[in-house]
């Protein structure tokens, strides 16, 4: 099946959480997730939600010059990202776990 | 790889995903794509085929923007078009006014062309709704910073700023707080000049540029209106200095009405006789100290326009299309000491008379016209004397 859609709801967690430890810039991330085991995730959708969440105050931005090619901009985690990170985690956890319930008690039945 | 190749496949990429997502607004749409640009680049340097793995840059600007949570286009597009329709209405006709202003600026101290006020009223009028959305808010800076035409104008402006060097222009700012004599002064000027409604108008602008100058560096929407009051009092007073200058090189020539003039009265000719009335046929004229009193000789060769100081001057006359010079009095002088003797006239003039040639007859008239001479009749002035 097409998991993109899947994905669609969880790239927000996804991508605060592949920058929690390591300010990266777009491309960064998106090896990160591929990296990860999220294979279908598609280019401009990690571009797009690195926009919203900066746009919503969960990112900072700094651009770093380089001396072959464009200039890259890097993202990083702030506070607010940290704190919606954690709740996100919990909230997806929850989920997960209901899920799996639901799913193993659908199997067993 | 062919570089240029590929190169040029990513310039192209680039523009359709950034003409997709034109209705972002403008820093958005900056932002975005300093994201984009080196991601495309990498891979391309990849894989070196950018739609093999992205889809066509239009997919590619619709996921971005649907992952981005901006607003669809289809809606967006057309309040996009209308904006930027009214952003293109609002930078042309400031463009007209500053024109305007240039123009009417410098016809600001000639009292004539009282038109050019209505057109500076009209300009400013077809500038007004623009102002208004841009006060209102209903058009952003981004609109109008978005359009070809302000880019354009940008970069040659930002050109054109760049080509005196940096001390030139810390000079021009140094003498800032003097611009505010400067305009006094032009205000004076134009009085003096005696353009009184263009006293008026530099006052006004004064008065404006005044209050909104120094605003206009943090609110950018006063900008074209003090652009365009400063660009008409520029030229203001350059006319102004031109004039000034013009004038007093020009004083000595100053253009006085020719010929010959008595109690304010423009004279066609002069005639002299003797003591006996007897005309004089030639007789030059000089004033007080000695310089003849050179007038255009009457001619009928139209080309000629000779000077002397010769009386009586021909009459010229058209008869039947042919030009005729005529000499001799239009009119019978009574001799001065007419009233010293016994008068064989029936003419007897008054004492105020005296001065008057008076025609008792026209038999003797050498005039081939009389019509412009005084004529007396005879029997109306038999009472006096």
């Amino acid at each position: 099946m097409d998991t993109s859609q899947l994905l669609k709801g969880v790239l927000d967690l996804a991508v605060l959480a592949v920058l929690k430890d390591e300010d990266g810039y777009g491309y960064d991330v998106l090896r990160r997730l591929r990296g990860g085991g999220m294979e279908e995730v598609g280019d401009a959708s990690v571009y797009g939600t690195l926009r919203r969440l900066y746009r919503a105050g969960l990112l900072t931005s700094y651009v770093v010059p380089s001396d072959e090619g464009p200039h890259r901009k890097y993202y990083g985690v702030n506070d607010a990202g940290r704190e919606r990170l954690v709740e996100s985690e919990r909230a997806w956890r929850a989920f997960s776990e209901a899920l799996d319930g639901i799913l193993r008690k659908g199997a067993a039945a | 790889m062919n570089t240029t190749e590929t190169r040029q496949e990513l310039v192209d990429y680039l523009r359709r995903v950034r003409a997709a997502l034109a209705d972002l607004p403008a820093d958005e749409l900056a932002e975005v794509m300093e994201d984009v640009e080196p991601h495309l680049a990498e891979v391309l340097d990849e894989t070196g085929d950018l739609t093999g793995r992205l889809g066509t840059p239009e997919d590619y600007a619709a996921e971005l923007r649907a992952a981005g949570g901006y607003p669809p286009p289809a809606s967006a597009d057309s309040a996009r078009g209308k904006s930027r329709l009214a952003a293109r209405y609002f930078v042309w006709s400031t463009a007209l006014l500053t024109f305007t202003c240039l123009v009417v600026g410098g016809m600001l101290a000639q009292p004539r062309h009282q038109e050019k006020y209505l057109w500076l009223f009209f300009t400013l009028l077809a500038a007004a709704p623009g102002l208004v959305w841009v006060f209102s808010g209903y058009l952003r800076r981004a609109d109008v910073e978005s359009l070809p035409e302000y880019r354009f104008a940008r970069a040659r402006g930002v050109a054109a700023a760049g080509l005196p060097s940096p001390r030139v222009v810390e000079f021009i700012r140094s003498l800032r707080p003097g611009w505010w004599v400067a305009r006094v002064v032009l205000v004076l000027a134009l009085m003096l000049v005696g353009a009184t409604e263009g006293v008026v108008v530099a006052v006004v602008v004064v008065a404006f540029l005044t209050w909104a100058g120094p605003r206009s560096s943090t609110d950018r929407r006063l900008l074209p209106l003090v652009v365009a009051g400063n660009a008409l009092l520029a030229t203001a007073t350059l006319t102004v200095v031109l004039y000034a200058s013009d004038r007093s090189s020009q004083r000595p020539y100053e253009y006085v009405s020719p010929g010959l003039n008595y109690q304010g009265k423009y004279l066609d000719n002069v005639y002299a006789v003797d003591a006996d009335g007897k005309p004089i046929p030639e007789f030059y004229l000089y004033d007080h100290e000695g310089m003849p009193l050179n007038v255009v000789r009457n001619s009928c060769e139209s080309s000629s326009r000779a000077f002397d100081n010769r009386f009586p001057q021909p009459q010229v006359e058209y008869r039947g299309g042919q030009c005729v010079e005529l000499s001799g009095l239009p009119f019978v002088p009574l001799p001065p000491n007419a009233t010293l003797r016994p008068s064989t006239t029936s003419v007897i003039p008054s004492t105020s008379a005296t001065t008057t040639p008076v025609s008792p007859s026209p038999s003797v008239s050498l005039s081939p016209s009389v019509t412009t001479t005084p004529v007396s009749s005879a029997p109306a002035t038999t009472t006096t004397g």
